[in-house]
């Protein structure tokens, strides 16, 4: 038993220090969004996005034409990728510092408290953002797909797909927070049992 | 709902709380827990011990009030 407590809280450590390191990229990955607002800015986005290196273009796919640049939605591409990633980003922080928080309970050997209920409520909540930032994202790649018939291989690369798996994601974790309420109110029942 | 009148048996034995909770092998703690009428449940055992010792009923220390709802 001691043994298993004992690989638990390295699993723990190992998880906190992936969070920390997640923190950290997510932080510096709100640049991406500011890099998708100022190529907004500047205009030419199909260009911008044609050029990039992480573009990668199916193939047998030509260059864009001068109407397919010209017709491009700038505006609307560029706002579901800063506005999705954004969220994605906060998401992801909001996600890693609660599990961290949760982690650290659990390695306290605080189990069974409303704390992490509530920690458990909120993971649900960033999963769910994570789902709305993924569907933002899926759609301005399949702007790039549909009008310069390639796809983005960079940051921000998520497709419908990707949305599929964080909706699992959310009920996943939503199962586990409603097992979880149970097991607490089954807990508090027990300790007002007298 | 039914509601515990531990406290007023309790004062008409002149029985103080860790008297009583010593008596029947319940931490103070919980005994409050019942005298507050914050418990959930009560087991038999505890019920049995309590009725014991104050020498009383289980009705002497339950009573059942109904909600204001069902009026």
């Amino acid at each position: 038993m001691d043994n298993m407590s004992k690989w638990l809280k390295v699993g723990i450590n190992v998880v906190v220090i992936l969070a920390n390191f997640i923190i950290v990229a997510a932080s510096v990955g709100f640049l991406w969004p500011i890099g998708y607002l100022y190529w907004g800015v500047k205009g030419n986005v199909a260009r911008s996005v044609w050029a990039n290196e992480s573009f990668l273009r199916y193939s047998g796919s030509h260059r864009p034409t001068a109407s397919t640049i010209a017709s491009f939605p700038n505006w609307p591409y560029v706002l579901l990728m800063a506005i999705g990633g954004a969220i994605m980003m906060g998401a992801a922080i909001w996600f890693c510092l609660t599990l961290r928080k949760l982690l650290k309970n659990l390695a306290a050997a605080d189990y069974f408290s409303m704390a992490n209920v509530e920690l458990v409520r909120k993971l649900v909540y960033a999963e769910c953002y994570m789902v709305l930032s993924n569907s933002l994202i899926a759609g301005g790649n399949q702007i790039t797909s549909t009008w310069l018939d390639g796809y983005n291989n960079g940051v921000l690369a998520q497709t419908w797909s990707d949305v599929a798996d964080s909706l699992v994601g959310v009920v996943v974790l939503e199962v586990i927070y409603v097992m979880y309420s149970r097991a607490m109110a089954i807990k508090t029942e027990n300790d007002l049992t007298v | 709902m039914v509601k515990l009148t531990l406290n007023v048996v309790m004062a008409e034995r002149n029985i103080s709380s860790q008297e009583l909770a010593a008596a029947i092998d319940i931490t103070p703690a919980n005994l409050s827990i019942l005298k507050t009428g914050k418990a959930k449940a009560i087991r038999f055992s505890t019920l049995e011990k309590i009725c014991r010792v104050l020498d009383c009923q289980p009705g002497d220390i339950l009573k059942y009030v109904p909600d204001t709802a069902e009026h």
